[in-house]
């Protein structure tokens, strides 16, 4: 079976896709909780930064793409690889460390880049994804392509001149460029108000003429709504678009950030907009899917990175002459 | 509008003229002496400068650009010292080692000049930071071009001061009017929607007009002392036809000022920017028709300021190349 | 005397700068790190909270911003964090800060202190293992701190404030736990001043950072095998104390020089090349270098050990040069 998503005819109450698009995010919670646990265990190398709570805005995305879109993605990117369609074993191998990994194990959870699945990867500089994701949309335009290329940073990164740069020149070229904005509302510990100036983030975008909307990241068939407009416009050869999902990371920064910063009656009220507890809901109301099987689902997507994590663990790392491969091409 | 006064409207024609005349000058010093390095003429923006210049004061500091000797003429340095300075004499400003890209006086508050576009802006917005630390009541002034806003380090300093409030006036001098090819390519419909999305108030000026840049600069700088906010004003202005100079050159010859009352008479290829933007010409005219002076007078004073020049040119001239020893001095601060 | 670790020495410089000199002032957060020591940057927020900003990610302009501020009678401390994270602003550190004080003939100055935090650290990967001080060296203009000890940390510290220049003191954050006494009073150590962290007679060990560490074990491990290693500590490595390091090779007349930083025109590269340009005489063996290879480094924690040039690798480098 194929594990990526496969884009259906377009409608978002298409029953078929509101399913595809909750497995798919069932799937992103189970591996980041298996991740969580690895970590804690000692498992991974470095410090991960899982997007629990952020699954709607990275599988909504998604979902409107082709399988020859790209995306360029942020150092919270895990469920923007797996919604992508990375393999899991080979995604959570490179996370870990070892030979297996998608990158060789060179690269880890910053900088899985998988590029069989157009995914221009992870990144951990702010705002790293932004221009690379830009340039794919120039050399895609340069070859007489349509492909459009998403690119996903944070609420911290709308303060990078980098991104007003981008946002300009695809902006006055007409790139095919979605920047999408996933709201957490801090930039690592930094809330969000106190760095950002201006009334509007969607106005940031509006200067530049670029069609530019806030939606609520929680509900995926929203997000899915406002990508398929953007895609649809930017394939158009009408140029880029601005999407702000407002979200919130259930976590930390970071495994192991005990999170001081958060308040704790807000942490609650987003709690239970817990965009799987929405998509549940819909599908139950819809008729699409019943209890039992959205239960199934869920000790599916289980079963499944708990194999991973198996399979994984035992891996070889790995070998030292591995080191001085690709340096140059 | 109201007009500023006539003491004011004066004092900002003798600051123009200083300008205008010492840039001229540099040409001619370019065209008789081989001395490294291209200058960035301010010719056309001396209302902007001077008006700027006008509103400073004591304490308040400035961060330029490469076209800058207008502004460090228009902030009252000495001529033979800025002469001395672009071509890279031991009088200069800056002893010969920073030239025309670098000027600095920092006894009248010019810092320096950043030759990257985009490093002016930000600096400013530091000193703001520094000026409100201590709590000075002095502010910071910013000049840039166009260009500038193509960098997304002037975002990121132009949200910074709107977040932390710093006194800075932001002049974006935009030489880039319709029709020119323009130095900014911002996606933008005007270049104030930037700083407006940042919530920071922005005026409009035309940059060739002494009188509305006099209060328009002077208005914005008491916004900015009173409200301890940024102000961002983007001048408008028909670029020189000699901006981007690689051979020194007069395209539109020395400035007559008693043309201002014979524009019919102006000629040559260039013609139509003389009789529409040259800001020297307009504010002659200006002066004669409102009866703050006559020709007389003013022909009077630009003699003044032409000697001036020819004995600043002779200063520097004479004034030797620093010695080699100088190099390696000065790399750090005791 | 109290006890302080790294960090807390660090931030006890810092307060004494504070309380010094009115213009002081910081701009960033996490000072102190975000591993166990993070708390120690509490103390700063209890007693300076009003002085200490949190900037957006915006690394060019804050940059410019402490430089600008700098230039204009501020005093900032401007925090990056990552030491890579500053590669954005190049541009500010080199063109203008480093510039200026030259470039104005000595009108204008910039004194502010940047803090990065630099090298390997288990897991970074290729994008947070940056070690960039070879490359700030290689400018003029600059001045370069690399504390090892909590005791350096704090004087160093003081200084880099006082100091009236740009100031980079880069510190890896592995050091942040070391424990020693400090004094508990203000005091400064001057830069230019490289320190004998341990004397020895038959080889010495130059290094910086977390290599002095790496060096202090490794020449453990070689008295067993008789080998006397002397680690000199250069502390700062913009202005350099070439002559303490001659003094110490014209002793042992053998010379490793070790630093995180690349091979290629890397810091060990630069203590070799003072030495043999100024005391070749001196060496009765060739020096060796040890410094990370060329490549970036890897994530996976095999690969990131064959690159990290660390304690065995710096053993090895001993037992070469005693060979002849």
């Amino acid at each position: 079976m194929k594990k990526g998503l496969k884009t259906q005819n377009g409608a978002s109450d298409d029953g078929q896709l509101m399913l595809s698009m909750h497995r798919t995010m069932l799937r992103i919670r189970h591996f980041e909780e298996t991740i969580r646990k690895l970590a804690a265990s000692g498992a991974v190398p470095g410090l991960v930064h899982l997007c629990a709570g952020q699954e709607a805005t990275n599988v909504g995305i998604i979902a409107a793409l082709e399988e020859r879109d790209f995306i360029a993605s942020h150092h919270r990117g895990h469920g923007h690889c797996i919604a992508k369609g990375a393999p899991i074993e080979e995604l959570m191998a490179e996370i870990l460390g070892k030979a297996s990994g998608l990158c060789g194990g060179r690269s880890g959870s910053m900088h899985v880049i998988d590029m069989d699945r157009r995914n221009l990867g992870t990144n951990g500089i702010v705002g790293g994804g932004i221009p690379l994701a830009a340039g794919a949309a120039l050399a895609a335009r340069s070859r007489g392509s349509d492909d459009v290329c998403v690119c996903f940073f944070g609420d911290g990164a709308l303060n990078q001149g980098l991104l007003h740069e981008c946002m300009n020149m695809a902006a006055i070229w007409k790139l095919a460029v979605v920047f999408v904005c996933e709201n957490n509302g801090y930039g690592e510990f930094t809330a969000i108000d106190d760095v950002t100036a201006g009334p509007s983030m969607p106005g940031r975008g509006k200067v530049f003429g670029i069609p530019s909307v806030m939606i609520d990241g929680m509900d995926v068939q929203a997000v899915y709504d406002a990508a398929r407009r953007a895609v649809a416009y930017a394939r158009a050869g009408k140029g880029p678009s601005f999407i702000i999902c407002n979200t919130w990371r259930f976590g930390g920064h970071h495994v192991g950030d005990k999170q001081e910063y958060k308040d704790d009656d807000i942490t609650k009220a987003w709690l239970l907009r817990d965009p799987l507890l929405k998509s549940a809901k819909v599908l139950a109301a819809t008729g699409v899917a019943s209890a039992k099987a959205i239960a199934q689902m869920e000790i599916d997507a289980i079963t499944e990175m708990m194999a991973a994590a198996d399979a994984v663990r035992r891996a070889p790392e790995p070998a030292p002459q591995a080191l001085l491969e690709h340096i140059y091409g | 509008m109201t007009k500023p006064s006539h003491t004011e409207r004066l004092e900002l024609f003798r600051r123009m003229l200083h300008m205008r005349r010492f840039e001229e000058m540099v040409i001619r010093l370019a065209q008789s002496h081989e001395y490294t390095g291209r200058q960035h003429l301010h010719i056309g923006h001396e209302a902007t400068g001077a008006a700027v210049a006008m509103a400073m004061r004591d304490g308040d500091k400035i961060h330029t650009t490469h076209r800058n000797h207008g502004y460090v003429i228009a902030c009252g340095a000495d001529p033979g010292r800025a002469f001395a300075e672009i071509m890279g004499r031991r009088d200069g400003l800056n002893g010969g080692k920073g030239g025309s890209w670098h000027l600095c006086d920092a006894t009248r508050g010019f810092q320096s000049t950043s030759a990257m576009v985009g490093g002016s802006i930000a600096l400013a917005a530091g000193a703001a930071f520094a000026l409100k630390l201590a709590k000075s009541g002095n502010i910071s002034f910013a000049h840039f071009g166009d260009g500038t806003l193509d960098e997304g380090v002037a975002y990121e300093a132009l949200n910074i001061a709107s977040i932390y409030e710093l006194p800075v006036l932001f002049v974006c001098e935009n030489n880039s009017k319709a029709g020119q090819r323009p130095s900014s390519m911002l996606a933008a419909a005007r270049l104030q929607d930037v700083p407006a999305a940042l919530q920071i108030h922005c005026e409009l000026v035309d940059g060739a007009d002494s009188d509305a840049a006099q209060i328009v600069f002077q208005n914005a700088a008491d916004r900015v002392r009173t409200t301890g906010r940024p102000v961002f004003v983007e001048a408008t202005l028909e670029r020189w036809p000699g901006s981007h100079q690689v051979k020194a050159d007069f395209p539109t010859g020395v400035t007559d000022i008693s043309l201002a009352l014979n524009l019919d008479k102006v000629e040559g290829k260039h013609a139509d920017w003389i009789k529409r933007s040259d800001p020297l010409l307009r504010a002659t005219r200006a002066l004669i028709e409102d009866g703050v002076s006559d020709l007389v007078g003013l022909l009077e004073l630009d003699a003044k300021v032409n000697k001036l020049m020819e004995e600043s040119r002779s200063f520097a001239e004479a004034s030797p190349f620093p010695d080699v020893s100088v190099a390696f001095t000065g790399v750090f601060a005791s | 005397m109290p006890q302080m670790n790294l960090a807390e020495a660090l931030i006890d410089g810092l307060i004494w700068s504070l309380r010094a000199d009115p213009r002081a002032t910081i701009i960033g957060r996490g000072i102190a790190g975000h591993g166990p020591e993070h708390a120690a940057e509490d103390r700063l927020k209890q007693e300076f909270g009003s002085r200490i900003i949190d900037p957006p990610t915006s690394e060019a302009a804050v940059a410019q911003l402490g430089t600008g501020a700098a230039m204009a009678g501020a005093r900032p401390f401007v925090h990056y964090g990552t030491a890579v994270f500053a590669y954005e602003a190049w541009n500010q550190f080199i063109n203008e800060a480093a510039n200026i004080h030259y470039m104005s003939n000595g009108q204008l100055s910039a004194p502010v202190t940047f803090h990065l935090f630099h090298g390997i650290r288990g897991g970074g990967g290729p994008q947070h293992s940056g070690s960039p001080y070879a490359m700030y060296a290689n400018n003029p203009g600059l001045e370069i701190v690399l504390p090892t000890s909590p005791r350096d940390a704090k004087g160093l510290m003081r200084s880099a404030m006082a100091s009236n220049n740009p100031t980079i003191v880069i510190q890896n954050a592995k050091l942040l736990g070391l424990t020693e006494d400090v004094p508990a009073e203000d005091y400064y150590i001057p830069f230019g001043k490289a320190d004998v962290k341990r004397a020895g007679k038959d080889v010495s060990v130059i290094a910086c950072s977390r290599s002095v560490i790496d060096a202090l074990e490794a020449a453990a491990i070689l008295e067993n095998e008789d080998v006397s290693v002397e680690v000199i500590d250069i502390r700062t490595l913009a202005p350099l104390d070439v002559d303490t390091i001659i003094a110490s090779v014209e002793k042992t007349g053998r010379m490793v020089a070790v630093d995180e930083t690349y091979e290629i025109c890397g810091v060990a590269s630069e203590l070799i090349a003072s030495v043999v340009t100024r005391a070749f005489s001196a060496l009765k063996s060739q020096p060796v270098r040890v410094a990370r290879p060329m490549t970036p480094v890897p994530f996976s924690p095999p690969l990131e050990a064959a690159v990290n040039p660390g304690t065995q690798k710096i053993v090895e480098a001993c037992r070469r040069v005693c060979l002849r």
